[in-house]
């Protein structure tokens, strides 16, 4: 099987979001003005790579990042086809796929709350960090802790909020609009997602306190 | 007013620090709305936002749309639109560089990312500027500037973004931003024609390529056409809505990557799960936009601000000015997505109160959100070229971009006074 040379430096790191440097704070800018920033390496061509566990949160997490990148894929293929087959369907066939709209619907719930996790765990979240350079290592440190502690309790409060209104559509027997079906276990498998990825937060915020704040260099 | 402004001290606060953008607006959305209605109904609306956001398939044009870029990059489109504008750009004074600055808008029409574009451009642009000796100060900054328009030219990841908060049609959006696009790239031509011609050691001549060359050049780009043409023309003339637009571009886009032999299984899971994580990235941070959203608007901040410009009696395209010059300040240190993330809920609201076309302020916010692309300290494309040619300084780069931003600065005009350049398009084919 051919193995593609891509052209590209690394623009999938960031291929639609033309966020700030958003990957790990390690590689926020090839111009970063730390110049003992982390040296975790963005291999250029290799597409793999970005799905690569920071080494600084690998430990057993491999697997279930392995589950859940393959659960984003199979939602967002999701998401394709069905839109595919919808439009092919109602120009070719003038038959659109009953419910499709819906179905689609509950697919990109499904693709964005699969994703987070790992977007947490690779902390590729859009920030617009400006004191960057000229802070003490100190201060960086108190900060990083800070800034995880804070993601950790936001994602808690989101599946907090994902759980109540879960149990509130279990107890009113809300149905959906076309398809008819209950909404309560889509709401369930969202805040499922929701808990893993405050658990992966958490345990950052452990790993930072516990390990990583102790090690020389890595603060930043 | 003083509640909102509290908010977005500390919004501006805890964000510098590093704070995940999406969290903070978050955060200080729910805390302000719960100040100012109450616990109960704030927590009622964060579910409630987050929701709408997450279960709405008008919004399914963005997780596709960043498909198709991931297989677009992936097909390498790229370096058949660069020989394509080399051919039959290059033999001109400095025409290496409006080559490059040509392709970097053919490859904007099937991307819809600035950062894609300039990455990618740069790769198959760089080299031959460096082969014919032109400056690469001014090399990085064309290649720099002309990735901006991946925003501009439709598809366009930051229109839907605006489309999103904003509750404005994609669609439009996206035809809005032709013509300008088109004057982009004129405007810079003209500005590489100027420099090429005053300093001519800077952008030395190519040798002209035969014709034959140039005919088979262009018989190569067709992909390119095709997907742009079925795709804007779809949307343009209501063929299909801008999600079945993008259904389709990236089952075009895979087909293309099909074709040249560089599609495994392997590149293919990767690639929905690269857009499957762009996807959450791009919502988290829509979700705290359109919290923080709702407590600018409860806590009043719109209409005392439009009473405060009011009662100073002053015509409401100066306020289109001031804000422009905080956008460009700002966007010093901010960039792309965060920028209209972070300003749409306070400009829009304004925007709209004093009477504006919210299509046509979406075209000048994506047009300050490309000068930001590129204005030191921070400016992202910069930072792109300057990872992939890492032995020119970053100060050689900003200096061959000041005759591009110059550049930026008179289209920006053009489309704030000349607001019929973004709204003629969509309006004719409505």
């Amino acid at each position: 099987m051919s193995h593609p040379n891509d052209n590209g430096a690394d623009p999938l790191k960031s291929s639609s979001a033309d966020g700030p440097a958003s990957d790990s704070p390690a590689s926020d800018s090839p111009a970063s003005p730390d110049p003992d920033a982390p040296t975790e390496e963005l291999a250029a061509d290799d597409f793999a790579e970005d799905f690569r566990v920071p080494e600084s949160v690998a430990g057993h997490s491999r697997w279930p990042v392995r589950i859940l990148t393959a659960m984003a894929a199979l939602f967002m293929l999701g998401i394709a086809a069905v839109t595919v087959v919808d439009v092919s369907g109602r120009y070719a066939f003038n038959s659109p796929i009953p419910g499709g709209v819906e179905v689609i619907e509950f697919l990109l719930g499904l693709t964005i709350f699969s994703a987070l996790p790992l977007v947490t765990v690779k902390r590729s979240h859009i920030t617009v960090e400006l004191f960057d350079g000229f802070m003490s290592a100190r201060f960086k440190r108190i900060r990083e802790a800070l800034v995880l502690i804070a993601s950790a309790a936001m994602i808690v409060f989101i599946t907090e909020r994902m759980w109540s209104t879960a149990i509130y559509m279990l107890e009113n027997d809300e149905i959906s609009l076309h398809l008819e079906v209950e909404t309560a276990p889509l709401l369930f498998m969202l805040t499922g997602l929701s808990a893993i990825s405050a658990v992966t937060q958490i345990y950052m915020v452990w790993k930072y306190l516990a390990v990583d704040i102790h090690a020389k260099g890595r603060a930043s | 007013m003083t509640l909102s402004l509290i908010g977005f001290a500390v919004l501006l606060l805890i964000a510098f620090l590093g704070f995940p953008l999406g969290f903070a607006m978050m955060l200080v959305g729910f805390v302000g709305f719960a100040y100012v209605r109450g616990v109960d109904p704030a927590l009622e609306t964060v579910s409630q936002q987050i929701l709408d956001l997450a279960l709405n398939a008008n919004f399914v044009a963005l997780p596709l749309f960043v498909l198709m870029g991931v297989f677009v990059f992936r097909a390498a489109l790229a370096s058949d639109i660069y020989d394509a504008a080399q051919a039959w750009l290059g033999n001109k004074r400095g025409g290496v560089a409006m080559a490059t600055v040509a392709a970097c808008g053919g490859f904007a029409s099937i991307s819809g990312s600035s950062v894609a574009t300039a990455a990618t451009m740069a790769k198959v642009s760089i080299p031959p500027m460096r082969r014919y000796n032109y400056n690469e100060g001014f090399a990085a900054g064309t290649v720099a500037a002309g990735g901006t328009m991946g925003i501009l030219i439709p598809p366009s990841a930051a229109l839907i973004v605006y489309g999103i908060l904003t509750e404005q049609s994609i669609g439009d959006l996206f035809i809005a931003g032709i013509i300008p696009g088109i004057v982009t790239i004129a405007l810079y031509i003209a500005v590489i024609w100027i420099v090429a011609r005053f300093w001519p050691h800077l952008a030395p001549r190519a040798p002209a390529a035969p014709w034959k060359i140039r005919w088979q050049t262009l018989t190569k780009i067709w992909a390119v056409l095709l997907l742009f043409f079925v795709i804007i023309g779809g949307i343009s003339f209501g063929v299909f809505t801008p999600t079945e637009g993008g259904g389709i571009g990236a089952t075009g886009a895979l087909l293309f990557a099909i074709a040249r032999r560089r599609m495994n299984l392997r590149i293919f899971f990767y690639g929905l799960a690269e857009a499957a994580e762009t996807t959450a990235m791009i919502f988290t941070i829509a979700f705290g936009a359109l919290i923080l959203n709702n407590f600018v608007n409860i806590a009043g901040m719109p209409s005392d601000i439009v009473g405060f410009i009011e009662s100073l009696d002053i015509e409401p395209i100066y306020v289109i000015l001031v804000i422009l010059m905080i956008y460009i300040l700002l966007g010093t240190i901010i960039e792309g997505l965060a920028m209209i993330f972070l300003t749409v809920p306070i400009f829009v609201p304004l925007v709209d109160a004093l009477g504006f076309d919210l299509i046509w302020f979406g075209i000048v916010m994506v047009m300050v959100v490309e000068i930001s692309l590129i204005t030191p300290p921070i400016g992202l494309n910069v930072f792109v070229i300057k990872s992939i040619m890492p032995d020119v300084p970053l100060s050689a780069m900003f200096k061959g971009i000041a005759p591009f931003f110059a550049a930026d600065i008179v289209r920006l005009l053009m489309v704030v006074f000349i607001p019929s350049l973004a709204l003629w398009l969509p309006n004719y084919l409505r």
